[in-house]
Order: structure tokens, then C-alpha cells, then sequence
């Protein structure tokens, strides 16, 4: 499994450390993890890494177009001429529109499938929780729906199922906040139901790590 | 793109119930408070639209979800 992902903005490090649980986790079923750090992402050492370990899962967090990766300084590092570097990996893109053109178009090269968003992804957020994102209860149902994927892919889930049970929590989620009086969480519905709406996948749903 | 003054003002009251203590992280579009997404609403930005198009599909959409989620 190959992590890739930035951390310069409030929005970059609420999915930075968002992840932080999925590599426990991942670990602990015996996955090997490798990291592409936030400074360190670039073409350069992305294609090192897909050379060198051959990673069946490949989790993009960052900004993103649809057809680009952004890096740490948020210009475009990786687009649709590199689509071949994803050949035989199922991939994961938390990050704006990535599955519009660049999904489609890493499939058309091999890989087995891209999942990711085709609008802008949300995050809503209390102040004063930037340091503490795990913690934040506005922007938790949010995170950890779209973790479910990364979670479910691990625990040897194909790609379809990942995305399923993912779309059945936000629903619930969204059901729940939708009865909910609590204020707060009603800043987490229209976020909830945004990337609820536009999540997806090109390629082989049956596809497992 | 312009949606009529009924909508815009629905869209606003929906956004106004957000404490103000809440800010959206949208994409590559940035940060925003409830009061700047209210005020892209008025001002029919590109963010503003999107915001009116999201609102507009969850009223839409919700039967459906609802449906779904009772079925299963």
C-alpha cells in the first residue's frame, strides 16, 4: 500500500491525519505500508515508489483537479500522461474531481480500478479543532465514511463492496443528522450528502487488494 | 448561472441555521465561513452556484436515500 499525501492547508491536514488510523490499521493486518511524505511529493519519487515496491494500493489525500494531483506547494505534480504509473493498482483518490478525466483514464491504462470523487470534496469543521482534526465532531461522520473505503479494501473487500458500505454509512449518517436538533451537526449534512453524491469508481468493481 | 430569488433566499435561510463557528474546507476552492458562503450565494460565484446545485439535489435526492436505506 502506497500512501501519497500533502499537508498545507487546513483541508490537507484534516486528510493527512485522517489517514493516520488507516496505516494502523493496515499494519496490523500485516499490509506493508509506504508513505510518500508532504514535501516529498513529486513525479520524481512517486515513479520511484510504484517502481520499486509494485504496490497493489495506491490512497491519494490531497488537492486535486480532474485530471491532476497537486503537491505540497498545490501546483499539479501528476496528470492524465502519467496514468500508466497506476497500471495494475486499485487506487483511492481523496481529493476534488480526480474522476472525471484522470480515473477514467488511468483505467484505460491498466489500472484495475480508480475510486474518487467527481465534485469538490467537503470537510466541514468546528474552530478551534485544527490541531485535533481525529477530533473534531463536525467533520468525523465526513472523514470516517470516505475511511471506510480504505478500510474495507484492507480487510479484503473488492472495490464495489468498499464503496457500498461506505454509501450505506454516509446514508445513515445523513438520515440520523437529518432527525439530529444538534446545530452543529447540521453543517455536517450538506458536506455529508455532497460527497455522498459524488463518489464513484471507473474499472473493475470486483477488484480486490 | 443565476437562479431565481426564491431559491437563492431558501438556500441562505438553510445556510444561516449553521453556527457561525463552522467553516467548510471546499476542495481547491478554499476555506469558508457560513457568512462568505452566504455571501457567495448572494453574489452567484462559482461557489455560490455550486453550493445553490448541491442544496437543490440533496431536496431532490433525499426520497431516494431514504427509500434505499428502508429497503436494506
Amino acid at each position: 500500500m502506497l500512501i501519497v499525501r500533502t499537508d498545507h492547508d487546513i483541508n490537507t491536514h484534516y486528510t493527512y491525519e485522517w489517514c493516520n488510523p488507516l496505516i494502523k490499521m493496515a499494519e496490523s493486518k500485516g499490509l506493508k505500508v509506504a508513505e510518500i511524505k508532504p514535501k516529498d511529493v513529486n513525479i520524481k519519487n512517486f515513479k520511484a515508489k510504484v517502481e520499486k515496491l509494485k504496490p497493489s494500493f495506491i490512497f491519494f489525500n490531497g488537492h486535486g483537479s480532474k485530471s491532476a494531483f497537486l503537491d505540497n506547494e498545490k501546483n499539479e505534480f501528476l496528470n492524465c500522461k502519467h496514468a500508466n504509473f497506476f497500471k495494475n493498482t486499485i487506487t483511492f483518490a481523496r481529493s476534488c474531481d480526480s474522476l472525471k478525466e484522470l480515473g477514467p483514464k488511468t483505467v484505460e491504462e491498466g489500472c484495475k480500478a480508480f475510486i474518487g470523487y467527481k465534485k469538490e470534496f467537503w470537510i466541514p469543521r468546528l474552530h478551534g479543532m485544527e490541531t485535533r482534526p481525529l477530533k473534531d465532531p463536525v467533520a468525523a461522520p465526513v472523514l470516517s465514511s470516505s475511511n471506510i473505503i480504505a478500510e474495507e479494501l484492507i480487510s479484503g473487500k473488492n472495490v464495489k463492496e468498499a464503496i457500498y458500505k461506505s454509501l450505506e454509512s454516509s446514508s445513515q449518517k445523513i438520515l440520523d443528522l437529518i432527525h439530529s436538533n444538534d446545530p452543529y451537526l447540521s453543517a455536517t449534512l450538506p458536506a455529508l450528502f455532497s460527497n455522498h453524491s459524488c463518489l464513484g469508481y471507473e474499472g473493475n468493481g470486483s477488484s480486490k487488494l | 448561472m443565476g437562479y431565481n430569488k426564491e431559491i437563492k433566499e431558501l438556500v441562505k435561510e438553510r445556510l444561516i441555521r449553521i453556527p457561525s463557528n463552522i467553516s467548510f474546507s471546499i476542495g481547491s476552492f478554499g476555506d469558508f465561513t457560513r457568512d462568505e458562503l452566504i455571501d457567495e450565494v448572494e453574489k452567484e460565484t462559482k461557489i455560490g452556484d455550486a453550493i445553490v446545485d448541491m442544496q437543490l439535489e440533496f431536496i431532490r435526492k433525499m426520497p431516494k436515500i431514504i427509500a434505499e436505506h428502508r429497503r436494506n
